[in-house]
């Protein structure tokens, strides 16, 4: 039998279906799209960076930050590495539009910042921007204080894991006697690598990483939302 | 007589019955053993119809189940479940459709669908092959654009904080889904003269792309899955219009907005569009207009929202031996 042949039924074809067209273009008509609340005043601590005055600097939007372990043995460099894989994905994971990317690279060449134990010799030239003793630091120098819009120095590689200039921009020393508290250099790796992104201050709020003495290995709501907010803030301050 | 007791004599009851079923060639469905057992309903099997076995073969297989039997009681009894036979006579012919790795112990939930959802597919499947039946099936390919609306947008910062922060605080960060290739295989079925329910599965390979105070920069692929449960009005010759429903699958590496993946969003669809026959088949382009939900656990974990997404689309379609004038 052919369906051509079949009895009518009752149902009005012709309004069902276009009662289903009204409400599907009603339905597209909704405008109730996703969305991200504004971060409130209370969740953003400040990130500016205080010289003269408040400076910003953040990494270009959608650039990936290039880091390069550094350890003279094999174990050491594992345990900054672990550590840094740990940090890296915390702060990996709220940049919802994809501002940055924290990843390891193998090279020194390729690096824009290194990783390494405060004993061991830095494999740059640190004679113009010396780090300051501290558990966790992260060093970086302005080129030309005078110029518009500033930018900051590059470290200078050394042999042999490397010669000459390379685009080196910021260095991370974490206090070698640290490794023997559990779990302190995942805390102080993550710390660092906040302020790697540009976060420039330190939390009031001690229940956050970015507090001046961190206690907690991972990031609070207001650690995220300052994060956040920076990357859209107007940076006078490049790599 | 107490619970137990009677849930025995109806279980063996109940495998005389298929037994005796079973050595006549007919299919066993088994499951009306379990009706009696709180909490293990919902397991079905099936063996093949038509099957001729020689009688020897089933009394020992019967034997068999029988064993299979009392150990099942005992173990439902004594809420031991080391081991759950298989209780169709032959192995082979079970093909257990749900709820035996519950039975086994291996996995804990609910095991089942919900009545409404259990009856809506069953009501699909049967109006689907019901008209399969009568060899109305056609096959239909179609190709396409599309482009997305917002899918994201991200306010930033509250006016308290952006007068805190001075003019460098961007107003906001929006994400779509850039224009890219779709690509639909599916199926179309005469439902009644001029309307045809067509079901249809898409690909579409794109790149989410943020747009905020930088500019505009590509942050992920993605690609989308879907499948649309629909019906097609013809409106005279060329016209015909076009509603469905259905699912949205999102795929994208896990970072940034699809940190920690996307679930299955809902979806409708409305199009409109022309058809012309070529020979026996039939050639269309049409508009096509969707809404899907979308939300991901990334948004969710900074308080962010779910909610409708419109994207937009032209296709052509191509239905072999679906010529209108045949």
């Amino acid at each position: 039998m052919s369906w051509t042949t079949r009895r009518p039924v009752a149902i009005p074809f012709r309004t069902a279906i276009a009662s289903i067209i009204a409400l599907a273009c009603m339905a597209l008509a909704a405008c109730d799209s996703p969305t991200l609340p504004p971060r409130s005043d209370s969740e953003v601590y400040e990130f500016r960076l205080l010289n003269d005055t408040l400076h910003v600097f953040h990494w270009p939007a959608g650039s990936q930050v290039r880091v390069y372990i550094h350890g003279n043995r094999a174990d050491r460099a594992d345990s900054l590495a672990r550590s840094f894989a740990r940090g890296a994905a915390q702060w990996n994971g709220f940049a919802l539009f994809g501002e940055y990317e924290l990843v390891r690279v193998s090279a020194l060449a390729d690096a824009d910042v290194v990783l390494r134990w405060s004993d061991e010799f830095a494999p740059v030239d640190v004679s113009k921007c010396p780090p300051v003793f501290s558990n966790g630091v992260t060093t970086f120098c302005i080129d030309d204080l005078d110029a518009r819009p500033l930018r900051l120095a590059s470290f200078a590689q050394l042999p042999p894991a490397g010669t000459g200039a390379g685009h080196v921009k910021m260095l991370v020393t974490i206090l070698a006697s640290q490794a023997a508290i559990p779990g302190r250099i995942d805390v102080l790796v993550a710390h660092e690598l906040g302020h790697v992104l540009g976060i420039g201050r330190h939390s009031p709020n001690a229940s956050d990483l970015m507090f001046a003495d961190p206690t907690r290995a991972t990031l609070s709501r207001r650690d995220v939302a300052t994060v956040q907010v920076l990357y859209h803030t107007k940076a006078d301050i490049l790599p | 007589m107490d619970v137990p007791r009677l849930n025995h004599i109806i279980v063996h009851v109940a495998d005389i019955v298929s037994i005796l079923a079973d050595a006549s060639g007919s299919c066993t469905v088994t499951d009306h053993r379990f009706r009696s057992v709180p909490k293990v309903s919902g397991v079905r099997k099936f063996c093949k119809k038509g099957r001729t076995r020689a009688l020897f073969s089933q009394l020992s297989m019967a034997a068999r189940a029988a064993e299979n039997l009392q150990l099942m009681n005992s173990q439902q009894f004594d809420r031991v479940q080391l081991v759950w036979p298989q209780s169709c006579l032959n192995v082979w012919h079970n093909m257990v459709i749900r709820g035996e790795r519950e039975l086994r112990g291996e996995r804990h939930g609910k095991g089942g669908r919900s009545l409404l959802l259990t009856a809506a597919s069953s009501f699909c499947i049967c109006l689907v092959f019901a008209q399969a039946a009568e060899s109305q099936v056609r096959v239909l390919v179609s190709a396409g654009m599309s482009q997305s609306g917002v899918v994201v947008r991200d306010a930033i910062a509250s006016p308290i904080l952006r007068s805190r922060l001075g003019r460098g605080v961007e107003e906001e960060v929006t994400a779509k889904f850039a224009t890219a290739p779709m690509a639909g295989v599916g199926v179309e079925i005469p439902l009644r003269p001029g309307t045809h329910v067509v079901i249809t599965g898409g690909w579409s390979g794109t790149t989410l792309r943020a747009t905020d105070g930088g500019g505009t920069r590509d942050v992920q692929d993605v690609t989308i899955l879907q499948g649309i449960f629909g019906l097609r009005r013809r409106l005279g010759n060329t016209v015909e219009a076009s509603g469905g429903f259905g699912a949205m699958h999102f795929s994208a590496s896990d970072r940034a907005l699809f940190g920690g993946g996307a679930s299955v969003a809902p979806m409708v669809e409305a199009g409109l569009g022309g058809g012309r026959d070529l020979g026996g088949h039939r050639a269309r382009i049409r508009a096509v207009g969707q809404l899907h939900r979308f939300g991901t656990s990334a948004m969710s974990s900074v308080g962010g929202r779910s909610g409708n997404v419109r994207r937009y689309g032209v296709e052509a379609s191509f239905t072999w031996n679906g010529a209108v004038m045949q």
